[in-house]
């Protein structure tokens, strides 16, 4: 392409044609993120519930926040290797919407440790990321992807639910994975499946 | 009565680096290239004329240790190019 004048009729089709090349298709990977924070979220709660079942101390509880710790960690890692050429409004607002609900996550837990009610973080954060993978899916209209996590959300609820009515507190973290189950991993494998699919 | 078609986006590769800015929230220069099939040498040289306009706003930074050149167009962009679309219009529908 050179630096020539067009006719009319040419600039039109040049117009139409730039637009049709940014319609694109899933990235590769673009999944990862969920999968990243998803198996992050798996294997400590995992881990958390099996101490806590064998030793019965909840001190272990505060295992929790090696998931803010590795997974931003690891993100950082992955944002590095990252080669992202062309950013569209989609992934702005998913990005935005995520990152608003990442504050509003840090601010529950900073006011349940201020009302010493650690016991909600799990449901309200359950809650919260079933809602965020529900939107997202909305945004890049891909409702398959919403369904998992829509099922997510009831569970978290379940959640509260139980943390409300001084439930057990194993029965929480077991839901808890199958929340993440169904919000994060599932959705992350059916994105990149996608992804593979289109590219 | 036909409008006057703005020069700086009556010319192919500065239209098209502006129909591809405009579908997107932000692009690499990279990808621009790859999607225009313009030499580097001649993309920087009307990019460079689309800033000086005010139409686009570059920001140069680096992704690791690789720089990395990045195009937004801005409102005045926005508003130039509907200009160009409506003269447009007017020369199709005589």
């Amino acid at each position: 392409m050179e630096d020539r004048k067009m006719n009319e009729q040419e600039s039109l089709e040049l117009i139409s044609q730039m637009i049709r090349n940014t319609r694109r298709n899933l990235d590769g990977g673009s999944g990862n993120l969920f999968l990243l924070w998803g198996y992050v979220n798996a294997i400590v709660t995992m881990t958390v519930a099996i101490v806590l079942s064998l030793t019965n101390d909840f001190v272990w509880m505060w295992g929790f926040f090696a998931i803010p710790l590795v997974g931003w960690l690891l993100m950082y890692l992955m944002k590095r290797k990252e080669k992202q050429e062309v950013r569209t409004y989609s992934d702005k607002v998913i990005g935005q919407m995520w990152q608003i609900l990442g504050l509003f996550s840090m601010v529950v837990v900073l006011m349940a440790l201020f009302a010493w009610q650690m016991n909600v973080i799990l449901p309200l954060a359950a809650i919260l990321f079933s809602l965020g993978s529900i939107i997202t899916g909305i945004i890049i209209r891909y409702t398959a992807f919403s369904g998992f996590p829509s099922l997510g959300a009831v569970a978290g609820v379940a959640m509260l639910l139980n943390t409300l009515s001084d439930g057990p507190m194993l029965y929480n973290l077991w839901i808890y994975v199958l929340v993440v189950v169904l919000s994060m991993i599932i959705p992350g494998h059916i994105l990149n499946y996608k992804a593979r699919k289109e590219n | 009565m036909f409008k006057e078609l703005n020069p700086l986006l009556h010319s192919e590769l500065r239209l098209a680096v502006m129909s591809l800015l405009l579908s997107v929230e932000e692009a690499d220069f990279v990808y621009i290239r790859q999607q225009t099939g313009a030499t580097a040498g001649n993309l920087s040289v009307q990019i460079e004329k689309l800033s000086s306009a005010g139409y686009v706003e570059v920001t140069k930074t680096f992704k690791g240790k690789m720089p990395c050149t990045i195009c937004k167009m801005t409102p005045k962009g926005v508003d130039a190019f509907e200009e160009y679309v409506d003269a447009l219009k007017s020369y199709i529908m005589k």
